[in-house]
């Protein structure tokens, strides 16, 4: 797999970030290689088996249906983000 | 430096000149820097904490720029039971950021040095946990191992490092990397600490979804080291190591039979698909995971024209290199088009995974490993990623598969240690320790 400019764009559109341009074609060879790497996969036979995989298939667990809510830890997540007002975050103007 | 055992015994009024002699230790040998930070909490036996895991009003950052100013505002589970069992938080650890690396060199803080060589990294991403304790400047500590994040730093500093069975302990404050592998566990100086430090941090935890919700029984009391074993070893595996893993490998093999253990020999299938599975799982799962630093809710921000903008400027400046290469692979698995072939064929291949592990296990008890293919390496010696990632290859099979491994330092090569790993069956970590007791015994 070849990660050229057109993929490496809408992968930072998918991943919500810039690579800076002086790093571009690096990390374009990079990621090349290591797809590259990993499809190694394709010389395992795994017909037959699972799209998913879980660990034990006892996991989920059952409680009573009960509210268990620690107000303080709401309270101090807005007051430790970076902007906030009165119990809100401050975000950029949207509309 | 005292033991757990030990420090676990000393009256209360002792604890506060034993935390001033560990300051004194930690500022003498500040050059490791396996301390990102010198934070208390309460009082207790001090513990040393890795920074992905929440200590109430710390700032908890998973040693990245994007988490800067972020300050925690609950206990992880694990602290909990730390502080109900006479012990209590003691200084951040250095680590890789957020768990990505091998060598504790993507950290905002620098790196950490390993003990034994200066010019050496003391493993990842747990180095700075790993680090203390091997350089006498930590009685324990906690790290998580994602892909080995635990016990190739102990094998690389000279110390034990357990990663219990997936579900064993709960990850409720574990800031996740890859959740369906992170484990939290303990870094200690011996065995007996190791056993000790897993009892306290384990057990069902409702606020752990993938919490085990099954019998416990404390491994510390019904610790026995005469129990005899047969051991798996993996002969194919071990043909990839460097000359001094395969000599220590063999050495080890040698005093376990002396002991009494039966040893047997088995073949897995060729290690490079689990690093393939590996990378693909866990490269998915932090793409999902590290979604929710966007400079809104956590850390550190960086004001954009709009909404969007201050997104991605706040992802772009507050993600080093490693974080980025691993969000973007994992966005790319996980896209469109590309999905079944990379993402759910990993998902796939990991029950081949642990479908050979119950395999061997039908016939062993437990599985001798090597954790790294080579002695601690230098500094700045692995500039591909993918390099990196390769050294890997004994420890992400375990993840894999959840099952439970310790890795403990069985020789030296002048003054570099060498670890191998004892791999147990799922949620067998009575057999796994008695095991690791019998080997430490045996070693002496």
């Amino acid at each position: 797999m070849v990660i050229d400019d057109k993929l490496l764009s809408k992968l930072e559109e998918l991943s919500h970030l810039k690579v800076a341009p002086e790093k571009r074609e690096e990390i374009k060879e990079e990621l090349s290689n290591i797809l590259n790497f990993v499809e190694n996969l394709n010389q395992l036979d795994t017909d037959g088996l699972p799209d998913k995989f879980s660990m034990r298939d006892t996991y989920s667990h059952l409680r009573d249906d009960n509210i268990e809510v620690d107000k303080n830890i709401g309270k101090s997540v807005v007051e430790n983000s970076p902007k906030y007002q009165d119990s809100s975050f401050v975000v950029p103007r949207i509309v | 430096m005292i033991t757990l055992k030990e420090a676990l015994k000393l009256p209360k009024e002792e604890l506060p000149h034993l935390k001033q002699d560990l300051k004194k230790r930690i500022e003498e040998k500040k050059e490791l820097n396996a301390y990102i930070s010198l934070d208390e909490s309460g009082d207790g036996v001090p513990i040393l904490i890795k920074d992905n895991i929440q200590v109430k009003n710390w700032s908890v950052t998973s040693a990245s720029k994007i988490l800067q100013g972020y300050i925690s505002p609950y206990d992880a589970t694990v602290i909990t039971k730390l502080r109900e069992n006479g012990l209590a938080p003691f200084g951040r650890a250095n680590m890789d950021e957020f768990a990505m690396g091998s060598s504790t060199e993507t950290s905002y803080y620098g790196k950490t040095l390993n003990p034994h060589d200066y010019e050496r990294v003391p493993g990842g991403s747990s180095g700075g946990s790993a680090s203390a304790v091997g350089g006498g400047v930590a009685i324990a500590s906690l790290g998580s191992d994602t892909g080995g994040s635990i016990r190739q730093p102990a094998s690389f500093c000279g110390v034990v490092g357990m990663k219990p069975t997936y579900g064993r302990v709960s990850r409720y404050g574990l800031s996740a990397y890859g959740s369906s592998l992170d484990q939290i566990g303990p870094i200690t100086q011996n065995v007996e600490d190791s056993a000790i430090l897993y009892d306290i941090i384990s057990g069902y935890d409702p606020k752990d979804s993938t919490s085990a919700d099954i019998e416990y029984s404390p491994i510390t009391p019904n610790l026995n080291p005469n129990q005899k074993y047969r051991i798996a070893v993996i002969d194919n595996y071990v043909k990839d190591a460097s000359t001094e893993i395969q000599q220590a490998y063999e050495k080890t093999i040698r005093t376990l039979e002396k002991l009494g253990h039966t040893i047997i020999h088995k073949e897995m299938t060729d290690a490079k698909y689990d690093i393939s599975a590996y990378y693909i799982t866990a490269m998915a799962e932090a793409s999902s995971n590290l979604a929710r630093y966007d400079g809104i809710r956590y850390g550190s921000r960086v004001e954009g024209e709009n909404l969007k903008d201050t997104y991605f400027r706040t992802r772009s400046e507050g993600f080093g290199d490693e974080v980025k290469r691993r969000i973007l692979v994992g966005n790319f698995v996980l896209s469109s088009g590309y999905y079944d072939a990379y993402y759910v064929k990993a998902q796939k291949v990991r029950y081949l995974i642990q479908q050979k592990y119950s395999e061997i296990f039908q016939d062993a008890d437990l599985i001798l490993s090597p954790v790294s293919p080579t002695l601690p390496f230098k500094f700045g010696e692995k500039k591909e990623p993918l390099d990196m990632y390769l050294s890997d290859i004994y420890t992400i099979s375990v993840n894999l598969a959840g099952l439970p491994a310790i890795s403990l330092p069985v020789d030296w090569v002048g003054n570099l240690p060498v670890g191998l790993q004892l791999i147990g069956k799922p949620f067998d970590e009575l057999n796994l320790f008695n095991g690791a007791l019998s080997l430490e015994q045996g070693l002496k």
